[in-house]
């Protein structure tokens, strides 16, 4: 009779929540198995049908945690006993409340949590959620789904877990690798009032989206005309072009309410850009030219075929690569598992 | 704080100039102007041209003086005026009133307090004739006399004019170097003479850590977030809430802006001295801040009864709840309004400014009275003039202010004089508050 095997990832990602408890000062039994069942529950968490993507903060003291956090606003929605049991309810409570603006948080107090939402004053250039925890210095642990197959838990104290669900061997996403590219991006817009905030700013909208992404390849060209490079005539120009720069620097001098709508009516069409397959291209005055590129490869060009494991992106990125230096400066592949790989000047 | 010991002090003081009365003697020793512009100076002295020279000279001197306050860099000028408006690429020429580059010149040791106390009373000197063919108000035959006008000149020359170079003081600077270059200790030499120190030597260091803050990397940010982190919790309890305002609002202008270490440094200072009440919600205050300041510069240009309407009605219009930050910069501009100067008040303007005074709650003065009247080098200078004086004493004596809750000798005994309508007393309270702000 065949054996029957199972194999569960539960021991490992608890011996590393355990590991990371510890690093941060709070060993505890009871919180690592609630963030052991948070963290598989981020995979694909769905209520009614709809994917919600909350990012959780685990703490002993939300009010402590966002004194860091100016203009925060907390609202409490329930209790429960400190129990991975109660994690289905705290998720059911508040996930739906959370998007991009709003985070669910659970407040330890002995045996039990406390759970709520909370915000705080975001402005485009603000400090993000998994960057701000680290600044108070109190206790709190993060849990955020980063890529299709990863979920990461971050601690105030600076400790990281990456507990990436995927029997393919692939890294963790680089945020070097997407800072890279942000700098190919924003490379030819002269020194100015909001250059310095900005090259802040492209970065950390590059690496949410890309991150938030099912996967993306992203392509920065000089005065890149699309129609005449060989294979690339497949694109659809983005007319008049969606001016990031402009749009930031609008907002960084008169800072209305007219202006912050702006620029995040410039950040949803990137992200409805990234949910659509083909390449993006960016100039390097960090404007988006075309979306949905379809680069036609040696191979289906009928030439030399390179070994490459991966998809179709995959083979696409190492075709495109090819013409960086010449019609392009830099390209940025992003697989669907997280894998984050940048070729260009700066590589 | 006593008050005894100045942490940095001007430079030469070119005493030698007190003793002339001779035009032609003294812009001869105004080495920062061209032989040309000496000559026509004198001769317009001579021929009784009083109003063209001086303001010739008056233009001259504060061109220079906002030059070499430049030259200091243009966040630090914006930090030490707590004017967020003001960035790198600002022209601190055009951005900067004549009355702030003034009092800036007195905080970082250019000018010795006397010399800011005249150079403020020239300032509206100069002014009032200058608007004066646009200012019915004034006569006609009035005139400048040839004593207003060698004043005029001769603090101009000994404070700025008359220096080979002009710049902020050797030990201001070395000062400077030392928050950003290394970390001091509890018993510094510096840190020894900054408790003895008038408070506006606190208050110029503080501005001098926050802009390091904004604009410091790598070492020079771990030295002043460890020299922070020394300061301003010893001083903290002297501090008033102005300057603790504006600690709490760099923190949250780093925090939008995203810059992680500085944050990092300032929660690390807010968290000693808990003052994370100080931290504001969102930089609303920043448009207040910087209406104000348009109020305050168009009171003290030129033809400022013109000019403040404008800015005053913006000011009202932005509403009542006005934020903390902004809460001293507000209520100087709209006392400017409201006392006007020696001349006058804008007519025009009265209404807007009656807008926010009826906004403003009984809590709203005290902390006016209590943190920043002391400070306030604009008000205090209108108030030395009887007719601001008797201004003053009108808006206040209809309030239910209650002086026990002043914290400040000073401060009370100026509010009991101006319940008792004693405006002579007002003007004789304001001038000792404001020798006491530019350290005399």
């Amino acid at each position: 009779m065949p054996d029957i095997v199972s194999l569960t990832f539960r021991d490992q990602a608890t011996g590393k929540i355990n590991d990371l408890l510890i690093d941060e000062d709070k060993a505890c039994g009871d919180t690592q198995n609630l963030i052991a069942y948070l963290a598989g529950s981020l995979l694909d968490y769905r209520d009614e049908g709809t994917e919600f993507l909350p990012s959780i903060v685990l703490c002993d003291s939300i009010q402590k945690v966002l004194q860091a956090f100016p203009g925060a606003v907390t609202h409490y929605i329930g209790g429960a006993e400190l129990d991975p049991a109660s994690g289905r309810k705290i998720l059911k409570d508040c996930a739906p409340l959370s998007n991009n603006n709003w985070f669910v948080f659970i407040e330890r107090e002995n045996d039990k949590v406390k759970y709520g939402v909370f915000t705080y004053f975001r402005l485009p250039t603000a400090i993000s959620l998994h960057e701000g925890i680290s600044i108070g210095g109190v206790f709190a642990i993060l849990i955020r789904k980063i890529g299709r197959t990863t979920v990461e838990i971050r601690g105030a104290k600076g400790s990281v877990l990456s507990l990436i669900f995927s029997t393919i061997r692939e890294s963790n996403a680089d945020s070097g690798s997407i800072a890279d590219f942000a700098r190919d991006c924003f490379g030819a817009i002269p020194d100015g009032p909001a250059l310095k905030e900005f090259r802040i700013y492209f970065a950390r909208l590059l690496e949410t989206e890309v991150s938030a992404s099912h996967g993306t390849i992203l392509a920065c060209g000089q005065n890149v005309e699309l129609v005449r490079v060989p294979g690339m005539s497949d694109a659809v120009a983005v007319e008049p072009t969606l001016d990031f720069y402009r749009a930031f620097s609008d907002y960084h001098s008169v800072s209305s309410a007219e202006s912050i709508l702006a620029l995040q009516r410039c950040e949803e069409l990137l992200r409805g850009f990234l949910r659509c397959d083909g390449i993006i291209v960016f100039d390097t005055a960090a404007r988006i030219t075309a979306y949905r590129v379809f680069y036609q490869t040696p191979t289906e060009a009928g030439g030399d075929a390179k070994k490459v494991v991966g998809g179709a992106r995959r083979r696409a990125f190492e075709s495109i690569k090819d013409l960086v230096g010449k019609d392009l400066v830099a390209v940025l592949f992003r697989s669907q598992d997280g894998l984050t790989i940048y070729h260009g000047g700066n590589a | 704080m006593t008050g005894n010991v100045a942490l940095w002090s001007p430079p030469g003081q070119l005493s030698i100039l007190d003793g002339f009365s001779n035009p032609a003697e003294i812009v001869a020793r105004a080495l920062q102007l061209r032989e040309r512009e000496r000559k026509q100076i004198a001769m317009n002295f001579e021929a009784g041209n009083f109003e063209l020279a001086s303001s010739f000279i008056w233009l001259r001197t504060m061109a220079l003086l906002k030059k070499q306050l430049a030259s200091l860099g243009n966040e630090f000028i914006g930090e030490l005026l707590q004017r967020p408006d003001i960035d790198e690429y600002s022209d601190i020429g055009a951005v900067v009133s004549d009355s702030e580059a003034i009092s800036l010149a007195r905080d970082l040791g250019i000018l010795t307090p006397l010399q800011t106390m005249r150079l403020l009373h020239s300032q509206a000197i100069v002014s009032h004739f200058s608007a004066a063919e646009n200012n019915p108000a004034i006569d006609e035959n009035e005139v400048m006399t040839q004593e207003e006008a060698i004043s005029c000149l001769r603090v101009c020359v000994q404070g700025i004019l008359g220096h080979e170079n002009i710049g902020a003081a050797e030990d201001f600077k070395q000062f400077r170097s030392r928050l950003e270059s290394e970390t001091l200790v509890a018993n510094s030499p510096e840190l020894l003479k900054l408790e003895t120190s008038p408070y506006f030597f606190v208050k110029t260091a503080i501005s001098i850590l926050l802009s390091i803050f904004k604009t410091g990397k790598g070492a020079q940010l771990e030295h002043a977030a460890r020299n922070a982190l020394l300061i301003v919790p010893k001083f903290w309890s002297d501090l008033k809430a102005p300057e603790r305002w504006q600690i709490g609002q760099a923190y949250a202008v780093e925090f939008s802006e995203g810059r992680t270490d500085s944050v990092k440094a300032l929660h690390a200072v807010l968290l000693a001295v808990g003052g994370f009440d100080f931290v504001p919600e969102n930089l609303r205050s920043a448009t207040f801040a910087r209406v104000a300041s348009s109020v305050i510069a168009a009171h003290q240009g030129m033809n400022n009864f013109y000019n403040e309407p404008a800015p005053m009605r913006e000011l009202a219009s932005l509403g009542t709840s006005i934020p903390g930050p902004a809460l001293a910069p507000c209520m100087t501009a709209v006392l400017c309004v409201k006392i006007g100067n020696f001349y006058g008040v804008s007519n025009a303007a009265q209404s807007y400014a009656d807008q926010v005074i009826e906004s403003l709650s009984p809590d709203r003065w005290l902390y006016y009275l209590n943190e920043r009247l002391e400070q306030d080098r604009v008000v205090l200078s209108e108030l030395r003039h009887e007719k601001p004086a008797k201004r003053w004493v009108r808006l206040l004596g209809g309030s239910r202010l209650e002086a026990a809750r002043i914290t400040s000798k000073d401060a009370k005994n100026l509010l009991v004089s101006s319940l008792k309508g004693e405006g002579a007393q007002v003007q004789r309270i304001a001038g000792q508050l404001l020798d006491k702000s530019v350290g005399l």
